[in-house]
């Protein structure tokens, strides 16, 4: 009778059956990039779309569409948003989830018999570089974070009762994961592994850690000298480092983004998107795309629920000294190749080679309105039938951030030296820009190169977390009166960390009374 | 001319004065004399028939071929409820020997003109709670008995039909593929071959069926044939009408064009100006629009044509039915058809052996309205044609965020659902000795589902793109699932010195489910003329996926009725119960339940009381269970976690459960105390019962912190992607009150009028949600909470607080919504962080708890028949009632939107203007998310004349000269008039499914309709 009440699922692998063979283990390892990429279908992850309506619509360059109908979306856009949000929740619950698997695969490969030790080291090295990343991105999001470097096995909500680790030891989690990376993973790898976590991808990121640290809020300066020693490591010698992993930027920094030349050589890591034939219900593709398009063209499926942020500045040239159009489109010099690569300002109809533009309307008196923007960045021509099976990887790490890194702590370490201008003009140069105007002071140059980082990285995930880092020249923080100045009249300092979700605070009593100042 | 005579006694030979002897059919009739003796001129013509009445005895027919040379004897058996038969869990008892609280459909309701059986129970039996979730012609209905224990397991009854436990999970005939309402599995039962249908209600009742009894058993029994030689075909067919009970008014294109224009006006420029380019449409001209809800709903037919056969012979007694239903939806291009035939014998081999034998077999075919169609005929613009200048569909509807066209995708869109059931059991009842009976049962369910979907390239969804040869998807999808039945039973029944009346049965079952399914798709197609059925000519593949399920379930039962001297009652009852789906440490449960009765009109006190003819205390106690959860869900499961390196797909593999053996049964325990009361030769009769139930144990998906890393995306079952883990925690209660009054106003000769009243009011409280939880939101963004204190269904929203006025305009307006001008949405600072109010709306302190559940069931019905010479006539007026209950108008929330972006809700003409300032209606504006509050609650009580009946029998006389032995013609109108405050379609056809915790929110499903139709019912 026992036999016949005994469950034997045919459809799927129990916990009992897993962890047996190599290619348990590399499946193991391949499911912590999972994350990086698509949680399912109608699910927004990080880096596919989350980090968008979770992250940038909260900055000066981006907001919600009417096409994105979600109240928490576009509460957090207006800086109105709680602890109940749902995009906190989810930025919290998916990273989470995320570490779960990497330490799913810290934990039980060691013990593999059936795993050779060259093989067995780099699956974990990649666990932890993804662990780390996780972490980071947790640790810059909502402060102190429950550390968890275990699998934990409960079935209670006490069971996962954990409080808050100081931010301290979570930045020392990050570095040792980050170092231990770096000594377990190759420099590359060859079909059919292009994509996995690299060694110079581990110290890019570590770079880019230190960077962090010594920035606002942390403040310990100190670090910016760890950040240069860590990014020349990883700089190729043409940039004056001594890496050898081949970086370089590419010319035409449109290709930086195509989906034809995807992991290229400025590419150090990056979540990978590839195109399906439809949209199907296991895609791969980039969700972001459609989201910045216009709706109404024929011939591309777009939804329109990721726009410019426009915003008022004075302007004498405009009726009542006003643009009432301002954006970070209009930051772009003329000669920048950047913008027309970032931006279209019409979409041309595959099906009738008709251009539909901005979505204005001239029936209504005193609207005279510009063109406008629409971002670019991770279009595929290949998939314009299918917009949202774009093949466009989105950049976590890219060889011109950390020549950014790179310039930005040499400046902060030294001053605008010789190395630091170096850095930043070469990424200038590749945008068809001048050289920075020499002789500037630390802050100046500082100023400069925020804006450069603002305009190369725009729409990459990376503004938020500027805007958190970045200091003026009296060491004080700029988030505030930035986007104050930008049209968000509810930012506050506050707003420099996320709440921690409400429903974690109410399941996890060791979080009661630790919720972040201010909400 | 020759006179019948005759005398009419009782069961003890005493003469019955004032009985009634008439001709059926004429008005020649006479009453007893004193002595119960009668004369009365014969017919003219023989055969024909004698009727013999009296109130409180049972009608008595004697057909009369020629003259009687003795005088007629007729014996007339008193007309008592009590000594009926009902059926049971595994046996039968009488009325009179229950202790249970069981309810039976009155005979009144069993004839209404239904699509599934379980929709007879709606009004008819107090306690069952039924809502029709759905409009979609053979779609959902919610059936709850005393309340909903469950959270998030299954809150459904058991449904037994003639002794087989059936599986009812809306998940057996959807084999994943169609978008919409899903189908009522129940459906493939046609409602004409139904003879009763018994609700098993407290855990004396429901105890028989342990694990699967605590949400109440349902058992419904069909018609079987006689064991006489009298064979008998019926004919019941009727055709109807349908329509639309009524339609949410909405702006027209001029009137919406306004809004936009004033919405985008009003908003600062930190939005995009996005209105569409001029000369697209050109809107300034334009008029009314399209009237998309008049271009999507239809007057709909409803046929459905019955033909059964009863017959038998001394040992045999054989039934065969078959049926044919056909409706057509209100919304156009839906429906639903039903195929059935059903067969059943009872065969006495000789004096010890029986055999009986039942066979269903069903086809249904059910074309479903996709999900997003009923929204968007309210929410789309009416500025946008149907149809563009060349006759084609438009495809793309919105000015903005894109909707599809709701038109081209109900004709367009194939989505449909083909159910292929099959029924049978076959059981053999030896007598081993007196008394002694061993019962041996051998059944088997098969269900075959197939389902067809294909979104062509002329549509949105098929095509967004709206290229050449871009688009066009094809699904299809089936689903086998068959599951056997062994039940082993040894009943022993006997009386003992005419006093001890004891029964006893025992018995061992065994139940096993095998469920395979799998879905393949395409995409890409050249052209869409072959829909679903040529996958191959697709060139965009996409993967196929199967599934594989298995669940058993074993178990040993045993009860005990005695009874002592007519007066005394007894029940006593354990089952004990395996299910494979719990964890390997707790897969037995024991299941007991005990119950007394006392007959107290069988007391000598009460013996002379002649009001008084029966009266009955009961109480009862016990726990049944629930196993009402997804298979597998005790054990750790590995799922894949795809990516892609090199540009190619690769699969990984992590769990995305933990395994949990100790997970077991969801346990309720239940008192119940009633009493039956008989006056007046039981022209009155009472049904009270008042329970108290408490679940604990519930199995509930509860949330754990989303630090467990344990997350997954399911459209089904977690579409919030929350963490969560199947565990036994929580309590719920139930505690109610039933009454049932039937009275038989006046009992005439010819005239006779009944009333039948049922009410019955259930307040469900969470008691509990684990340890240190308070409140769980089970998705974030609706409005429905579970917080302890509250019933399951309450909302958490903001409150209202008028409209903002010019003074308080500003950044410190009280609203969380970006409008913070004068116009905007006010909204009620309740608290801050620190337990006061702090002068900013946020989520977290100033939301209010709305408790809400099911209100109040009132069903009232009043059955009247008039004979006359010239045939009879029959009235049933049927009212259902549900007060109390609300809903959340989510329609609506978005109708008020006012963004222009949608369609706006007729209340918008009355928004907020720089000259309309005193309104409660707030500005237009863009700023398209809605914002979850108390406005949008809507009070959801009606009152509906469910049933007006009207019909009428001819003569006999005239009839059986073209050998018919009854004709009945009637006319009949369902949801004819509705009494509701509630704004949107239908305060009925609104609930979220099956879904408890959401079923309060109007997500804007398929409307009800109201339908008159005229039939017949014929027996030769």
């Amino acid at each position: 009778c026992s036999k016949f009440l005994e469950e034997d699922p045919k459809g799927f692998v129990t916990t009992d059956n897993f962890y047996k063979t190599e290619a348990d283990a590399v499946n193991a390892v391949t499911a912590v990039y999972y994350l990086l990429n698509q949680g399912g279908n109608g699910v927004q992850t990080p880096y596919n779309t989350l980090f968008n309506t979770g992250l940038n619509f909260e900055c000066d360059d981006e907001f919600p569409g009417p096409g994105a109908t979600n109240p928490d979306v576009r509460s957090m856009a207006n800086l109105l948003h709680t602890s109940t949000n749902l995009r906190v929740y989810e930025l919290w619950q998916q990273h989470y989830a995320a570490v779960k698997k990497a330490n799913l695969a810290i934990d039980n490969i060691p013990a593999m018999t059936t795993v050779g030790d060259a093989l067995k080291s780099r699956l974990i090295g990649e666990a932890k570089f993804l662990r780390a990343l996780w972490y980071f991105n947790l640790v810059r999001l909502y402060g102190d974070v429950p550390l968890i470097t275990h699998v934990q096995n409960g079935v209670t909500a006490t069971d996962y009762a954990i409080e808050r680790t100081p931010s301290a030891q979570v930045y020392d989690q990050i570095e040792q994961d980050l170092k231990d990376a770096a000594d377990a993973l190759p420099n590359s790898y060859a079909a059919p592994d292009v994509g996995r976590a690299t060694k110079g991808a581990a110290i890019a990121l570590l770079a880019k850690v230190y960077l962090t640290k010594a920035s606002l809020p942390l403040n310990l300066t100190a670090h910016y000298q760890d950040a240069v020693t860590t990014a020349e490591k990883a700089l190729s010698p043409a940039e004056g480092g001594t890496g050898t992993f081949g970086y370089a930027l590419q010319t035409d920094y449109s290709k930086v983004f195509l989906p034809a030349y995807k992991n290229n050589s400025e590419h150090i890591f990056s979540a990978q998107f590839k195109s399906g034939s439809s949209s199907s219900f296991l895609t791969q593709g980039n969700n972001q795309n459609p989201r910045s398009i216009r709706t109404q063209v024929p011939g591309l499926a777009g939804s329109y629920a990721d726009q410019t942020w426009f915003y008022t500045v004075d302007d004498a040239t405009k009726p009542g000294g006003k643009d009432k159009f301002f954006s970070v489109f209009k930051l772009y010099t003329s000669k920048d190749k950047r913008r027309d690569v970032t931006f279209v300002t019409n979409f041309k109809s595959p099906t009738n080679g008709k251009k539909y533009g901005g979505l204005n309307d001239p029936t209504i008196s005193g609207h005279k309105v510009d063109s406008i923007p629409y971002f670019n960045k991770t279009w595929d021509p290949g998939t314009t039938a299918f917009t949202s099976e774009s093949a466009a990887n989105v950049a976590i790490i890219r060889y011109a951030e950390l020549l950014l890194i790179h310039a930005e702590a040499e400046n902060e370490l030294n001053g605008p030296t010789a190395k630091a201008y170096a850095s930043l003009n070469k990424v200038r140069k590749r945008a068809g820009l001048d050289d920075l105007t020499a002789g500037l002071s630390r802050d100046q140059f500082r100023d400069s190169l925020y804006l450069d980082r603002r305009l190369e990285l725009v729409f990459e995930y990376q503004r938020w977390f500027d805007l958190v880092r970045q200091k003026d020249a009296g060491g004080n923080s700029i988030f505030v009166k930035t986007l104050q100045a930008a049209g968000k009249p509810n930012a506050q300092d506050k707003h420099r960390l996320h709440p921690l979700p409400q429903q974690e605070i109410e399941l996890n009593p060791k979080l009661e009374g630790h919720q972040n100042p201010g909400y | 001319q020759e006179v019948i005579k005759g005398s009419v006694k009782d069961e003890d030979g005493g003469p019955l004065p004032g009985s009634s002897v008439y001709i059926k059919g004429t008005t020649n009739s006479v009453l007893a004399d004193a002595n119960g003796e009668f004369s009365l001129k014969a017919a003219k013509q023989f055969p024909f028939t004698l009727t013999v009445n009296l109130v409180g005895y049972k009608a008595q027919d004697v057909d009369i071929y020629e003259l009687p040379e003795e005088p007629l004897d007729v014996t007339l058996k008193i007309d008592n409820v009590l000594d009926e038969v009902v059926v049971v869990g595994y046996g039968e008892l009488r009325r009179k020997d229950i202790t249970g609280s069981v309810a039976s459909v009155p005979v009144e309701l069993k004839a209404q003109p239904v699509s599934s059986p379980e929709r007879l129970l709606q009004g008819a039996t107090a306690g069952v709670t039924v809502t029709q979730t759905t409009g979609q012609p053979g779609g959902g209905v919610s059936v709850q008995v005393r309340g909903n224990n469950s959270i998030t397991a299954a809150s459904d009854p058991l449904y037994v039909i003639d002794g087989f436990p059936i599986n009812n999970d809306y998940s057996v005939n959807d084999a994943g593929v169609v978008d919409g309402p899903k189908l009522n599995p129940l459906s493939f039962l046609t409602p004409n071959d139904i003879a009763d249908i018994e609700v098993l209600k407290d855990a004396s009742a429901t105890a028989i069926y342990g694990s699967r009894g605590a949400n109440g058993v349902i058992m419904v029994t069909t018609k079987k044939g006689s064991k006489t030689d009298r064979s008998s075909i019926v004919y019941d067919g009727y055709y109807g009408v349908q329509e639309v009970i009524r339609t949410v008014p909405v702006l027209n294109a001029r009137q919406w064009w306004e809004l936009r224009k004033e919405a985008y006006v009003n908003t600062p420029n930190g939005k995009a100006p996005t209105l569409p380019a001029a000369g697209a449409f050109k809107y300034d001209t334009i008029g009314e629009g399209t009237d998309w809800q008049k271009a999507a709903f239809t007057q709909a037919a409803v046929q459905s044509h019955s033909l059964a056969i009863y017959t038998g012979s001394e040992r045999t007694a054989l039934a065969i039915s078959g049926n044919y239903f056909n409706q057509d939806g209100v919304l156009r291009n839906t429906g639903f058809k039903r195929y059935a035939m059903r067969f059943s014998i009872d065969h006495e081999v000789n004096e010890k052996f029986r055999i009986t034998s039942y066979v269903t077999a069903a086809q249904t075919n059910g074309k479903v309205a996709p999900n997003a169609i009923v929204p968007n005929l309210l929410l789309t613009s009416p500025a946008i044609p149907v149809y563009d200048t060349l006759g084609n569909f438009v495809k793309n509807t919105s000015t903005d965020s894109p909707l599809q066209n709701p038109i081209n995708s109900l004709l367009n869109q194939v989505n449909e659902s083909r159910t292929s059931r099959l029924l049978a059991n076959v059981a053999g009842e030896y007598k081993i000795a007196d008394g002694l009976a061993l019962k041996v049962l051998l059944g088997t369910d098969i269900v075959y589902n197939r389902q067809n979907r294909y979104l062509p390239n002329s549509t949105y969804e098929g095509n967004p793109s709206g290229g050449v040869g871009t688009g066009g998807i094809a699904t299809i999808g089936s689903q086998f699932t068959s599951s056997w039945l062994n039940e082993n039973t040894l009943t022993y029944s006997k009386v003992f010195n005419d006093k001890h009346n004891l029964n006893v049965v025992g018995g061992f079952t065994a139940q096993a489910s095998k469920t395979q399914g799998e879905v393949a798709s395409a995409a890409v197609f050249a052209f869409d003329d072959l829909t679903y059925n040529a996958l191959q000519n697709g060139t965009g593949a996409r993967t196929p996926s199967s599934s594989s399920v298995n669940w058993q379930l074993a178990s040993f039962l045993g009860r005990v009725n005695y009874v002592y001297n007519e007066k005394y009652l007894l029940t006593a009852t354990l089952r004990a119960d395996g299910s494979s789906r719990f964890g390997s440490g707790n897969k037995w449960g024991y299941f007991p339940s005990a119950a007394l009765g006392w007959n107290v009109n069988e007391e000598d006190f009460l013996k002379d009381v002649r009001q008084i003819s029966f009266l009955k205390l009961r109480v009862s106690v016990g726990t049944t269970g629930n196993q009402g959860i997804p298979p597998y869900s005790s054990l750790g499961q590995i799922a894949p976690n795809r990516y892609n390196f090199s540009n190619t797909t690769v699969q990984g593999y992590a769990p995305i459960t933990v395994n949990n053996p100790s997970l077991g049964w969801e346990k309720t325990f239940q008192t119940n105390v009633g009493f039956d009361l008989g006056l007046f030769n039981n022209r009155v009769n009472v049904i009270v019962d008042a329970y108290n139930k408490k679940t604990t144990d519930l199995l509930l998906n509860a949330a754990v912190p989303g630090t467990s890393g344990l997350s997954y995306y399911d459209p089904n079952t977690n579409p919030s992607q929350q963490s969560t883990v199947y565990q036994n925690i929580g309590e719920v209660s139930n505690k109610g009150i039933e009454v049932a009054l039937n009275t038989q106003n006046v009992v005439t000769n010819n005239f006779q009028w009944n009333s039948i009243l049922i009410f019955s009011k259930n307040v469900n409280k969470i008691v509990s949600l684990g340890p240190g939880v308070d409140r769980i939101i089970p998705t974030i963004s609706q409005p429905s909470v579970l917080q302890v204190g509250a019933p399951v269904g309450s909302f958490y929203v903001y409150q209202t607080d008028g409209i903002i006025q010019a003074e308080e305009a500003g950044a410190s307006a009280l609203t969380p919504q970006a409008n913070k001008s004068a116009g905007g949405q006010k909204y009620k600072d309740i608290s801050g962080p620190d337990g006061v109010p702090d002068g900013v709306i946020t989520q977290a302190y100033d939301r209010v708890l709305i408790k809400n559940q099911p209100g109040t069931n009132i069903g009232f019905t009043n059955t009247a028949s008039y004979k006359t010479s010239f045939g009879d006539f029959d009235l049933t007026v049927f009212f259902q009632s549900n007060l109390g209950g609300k809903l959340y108008n989510n329609n609506r929330a978005t109708l008020e939107l006012g963004t222009g972006y949608y369609n706006g809700s007729a209340d918008m003409l009355n928004r907020y203007t720089s000259t309309n300032t005193n309104t409660d209606v707030k500005e237009a504006y863009q700023d398209p998310a809605v914002t979850i509050s108390d406005r949008f609650i809507e009070d959801a009580s009606y009152l509906r004349l469910k049933n007006l009946t009207i019909g009428y029998t001819l003569p006999t006389t005239w009839t059986s000269r073209i050998h018919i032995q009854r004709l009945r013609i009637y006319g009949s109108a369902q949801n004819i008039a509705t009494w509701t405050n509630y704004t949107g379609f239908d305060p009925e056809a609104s609930f979220s499914g099956q879904s408890l915790v959401n079923r309060g929110i109007d997500n804007g499903v398929y409307p009800n309709s109201k339908t008159i139709l005229g039939g017949i019912s014929l027996t030769f």
